[in-house]
Parts: C-alpha cells; sequence; structure tokens
C-alpha cells in the first residue's frame, strides 16, 4: 500500500483522481504487486521469440521458466451487453506463458502472445515493501518499452492494449494479524457484525470474494479473502487480494501509467476502507 | 520396483511437482504460491501439520538437524495438491519431520506401509512395506506410481 518516504512531508502528493488523498502505512502487509497489460493476441509470436526476447532479458532477469498460458480475463472493452461476440482461433501452435526471473527472486516478468505482467514480491518476507512510485511503477516504466522495441524490432508492431492489471496480494500472517478465526472482526470491517452476541461459533475457514464496477464504465475492482498456507514457510495467513482491471484510454505508454496510477488508487483507498483502525495501527498507518 | 523399472517409466509418466500446476490450479498473474485451506477432512489436518512443522527451530532433534527449508516445504506442498485431488479417495497421511531437516507422509494400514519422504534437497523418494517386512524402495516416484501404492496400503 501506499506510504510516503520520510522525505516527503504529509500532503506533499498531488490529489488522487479518485478525490481523496490516498492512505499510507509505514509497515503495509504487502507481499506482491502486480501491474499487468493484456493485448491483442501477437499473430506472428512463435515460440522461439521468448527465447529471442530473453536474450535481450537475461542480464537483468538470468532465470526462466515455462509455465501454462493466462486465459483471457474478460470481454474485451469494445463489448457491450447483448452484443453477440464470438472468437474463434484456429491454431496448431502450442501456447505457453514465459517466465524471467530477476537473480533477488523479487522481480518477475511474465511474457505470453497476449500479456506482459510485471510482479514484485518478498522472498524471505523481511523485505520492505519497495514502493509503488518509487519502484513498481518505474519498473514497468522501464520494461515495458524494452518489450515493445522487440516486438517492433520483429516486425510485430505496437500491442493494441484490451485493459490493465493492478494487483496487492496482502498477507494478514496468523500470529501477527490475527490469532484465530474469532478475531476476523478486528481485520476486516465486513465481520464486524460478529462482534456482536452472535450464537455464532467460530467458523472453521473463511473466504469471500466481492466485484466492484469502477465509475464511468472504467473497469472493476475485485476483492477476495483466502485462508491459505504460504509454500515458502508454511505459515497460515489470510489472504487480502485486491485486483483492479479496466481499460486504458490508449495504448501509449503513458496511458497505461496512468490507468496504472488510477487502479492502484482504488486499490488502496479500498485496502483502506475495508479493513479496521486496529489493523491500521499495527502498520502504523501515517496518512 | 527396480531402479531400471521406475527410471524407463518416468520416462512416459514422470511426475515433477512443478508441473503439477496445470493440473490442479488455474493459471494466475500471482507469483506468490499459496494452497487454500478448506473444508474439515484429512487435507487441512495435513495441511495445518505441514503449518505446525514450519515453526520447527534448528535442532529440533536434539541432533543438530536443520529446521525444515523453503525448497522441501515447496516441493510438500505441491504433493499435497495432488493428494487433495484425490481426498475423498484415500486416508489421511501422517507428516513427520525428518533428521537432516526433509519431512515424511506416511499411510499405514494393518502391516502395510507406504512411505513418500521430501528429502532436504527437495528430491523425492518412496518406501514400501509388505505384511511379510519387505521393503521396496523407489527413488524416483511418479503420479501413477503415487496412487497406486494408496490403493496398495487400503487394500490390506
Amino acid at each position: 500500500m501506499a506510504a510516503s518516504s520520510p522525505k516527503d512531508p504529509p500532503g506533499a502528493r498531488a490529489p488522487t483522481q479518485v478525490g481523496r488523498s490516498l492512505p499510507e502505512f509505514r509497515y503495509p502487509p504487502v507481499f506482491e504487486t502486480v501491474l499487468g497489460v493484456e493485448f491483442e493476441p501477437l499473430k506472428t509470436w512463435q515460440i522461439p521469440h521468448f527465447g529471442l526476447l530473453w536474450d535481450r532479458l537475461k542480464e537483468d532477469f538470468p532465470e526462466s521458466e515455462t509455465k501454462p498460458p493466462l486465459g483471457q480475463s474478460g470481454p474485451g472493452p469494445k463489448t457491450k451487453v447483448g452484443e453477440i461476440v464470438v472468437e474463434l482461433e484456429v491454431t496448431n501452435m502450442p501456447s505457453v506463458r514465459c517466465w524471467y526471473l530477476e537473480e533477488s527472486g523479487t522481480r518477475l516478468l511474465q511474457v505470453q502472445k497476449d500479456r506482459f505482467i510485471h510482479n514484485w514480491r518478498k522472498v524471505s518476507g523481511d523485505e520492505v515493501y519497495p514502493r509503488y512510485e518509487d519502484a513498481i511503477r518505474p519498473a514497468f516504466e522501464k520494461e515495458w518499452p524494452r518489450f515493445t522495441e522487440f516486438l517492433n524490432d520483429h516486425g510485430m508492431g505496437y500491442p493494441q492494449v484490451r485493459r490493465c492489471e493492478v494487483t496487492y496480494v496482502n498477507h494478514f500472517e496468523k500470529g501477527k494479524e490475527w490469532e484465530s478465526l474469532h478475531d476476523l472482526p478486528d481485520v476486516l470491517g465486513v465481520f464486524s457484525h460478529l462482534q456482536a452476541e452472535s450464537e455464532l461459533p467460530s467458523p472453521q475457514n473463511v473466504g469471500f470474494s466481492a466485484n466492484y464496477p469502477l465509475p464511468n464504465e472504467g473497469g472493476s475492482l475485485n476483492v477476495s479473502l483466502k485462508q491459505v498456507l504460504r509454500h515458502s514457510d508454511a505459515k497460515e495467513l489470510l489472504q487480502f487480494t485486491l485486483t483492479a482491471k479496466g481499460p486504458p484510454e490508449s495504448s501509449k505508454t503513458e496511458d497505461l501509467l496512468s490507468w496504472f496510477d488510477l487502479g492502484r488508487e482504488w486499490v488502496v483507498t479500498s485496502f483502506a476502507d475495508l479493513t479496521t483502525p486496529r489493523m491500521h495501527s499495527i502498520w502504523e498507518r501515517t496518512s | 520396483m527396480s531402479p531400471a523399472a521406475t527410471a524407463a517409466q518416468d520416462q512416459e509418466t514422470a511426475w515433477h511437482p512443478e508441473n503439477t500446476e496445470t493440473v490442479v490450479t488455474s493459471p494466475s498473474t500471482q507469483w506468490c504460491e499459496v494452497t487454500e485451506v478448506r473444508g474439515d477432512d484429512w487435507a487441512q489436518s495435513a495441511l495445518r501439520r505441514l503449518s505446525d512443522l514450519g515453526s520447527l527451530p534448528d535442532d529440533w532433534d536434539g541432533f543438530g538437524s536443520p529446521r525444515i527449508s523453503r525448497d522441501v516445504f515447496e516441493v510438500a506442498f505441491k504433493l499435497m495438491r495432488v493428494l487433495i485431488e484425490y481426498e475423498n479417495l484415500l486416508p489421511s497421511p501422517a507428516v513427520v519431520p525428518t533428521s537432516g531437516g526433509g519431512l515424511q507422509f506416511e499411510w499405514i494400514n494393518q502391516a502395510r506401509e507406504f512411505e513418500i519422504e521430501v528429502r532436504p534437497d527437495g528430491s523425492l523418494a518412496a518406501l514400501s512395506l509388505d505384511e511379510d517386512g519387505e521393503a521396496d524402495e523407489e527413488p524416483v516416484i511418479t503420479q501413477d506410481d503415487l496412487l497406486s501404492r494408496l490403493i496398495w496400503v487400503m487394500a490390506a
């Protein structure tokens, strides 16, 4: 989540697009961030292009892995309710996604014929979140042009972007933010009704998901809570994920970044709205 | 099964934990891997047991064994994902730490036993013990082997 760096006086930021100043935390529970772009499938993209692209990225991303592809995340921006759209793709080419990993294990680029995604994550869990303005956004701003330049050099033109995605994955650890599911009302306001004198016992497990439309047909915000175990250290936690998706004004880099700024503002303000003052105290909310 | 026979089978049906994602979960943009805890069945108990093992300190056995490593947990959770697919058919495993920093899944039914060890380096090994105490050690385990061995244990 957003937080000011020590050099920023409170209130120094420009007004946000959602019309309020962004909440900021000194120790936000964010474990992973995703800035992604989905575009019209590149018709001439072939398997060897993954290797050719890696050749350009290898100095910064020395490891690679092959993964199954991501599906399309929803209707395209021009699809309207009631409109019948049939999309068929006939191809013999296997669909894959390639991961390019930074040596530190904290940054990842994901590429497939209709996706470009930048991930940042914690590895040990002790890392300080490097902040959207200082590291996450600049990283995309650097890597996206490298990718589009590669496409241009190989005659594929500039991608026609369908939608952008901003995802923040937050981890509320058992033993830190909560001890048992009886504590849920202390974590998320949506469970506050359980604080009343309810006859209900504590739930055995918990999960929920909600979708919110963004104004002006600007996309949607999905919020989900899952009770999970993290593979890297087997810690039990509540994974609270906020994902904003929507169409940018155009495919230009500045419009993608502008949409990311907006999406991230919705993610951050919604995060603060949905979590409780008690949690804000643990994460040391500063504004 | 002899190592040679296992290796031959490995060519066709080898199960590599990193490939299970295609079978049991939908790909997502998220990088950090997690397994959802739900239900009140043995899978949840086994997952919680794994979580408990995550808090073991170094020298947990008094003989200098290190805490269970990230590599071991990554493989163990991928194995669990496969087991969860068959949770209505399979019996509950015991999950125990092993010296050296690995862990082991164990199924025991009367005189038959089947064990899968996740070694400290993240590799897998399997061991079957029949009613006569005969051991069959398999250095490589395939998904088909895993299921057929579990059915064998249940049939005792």
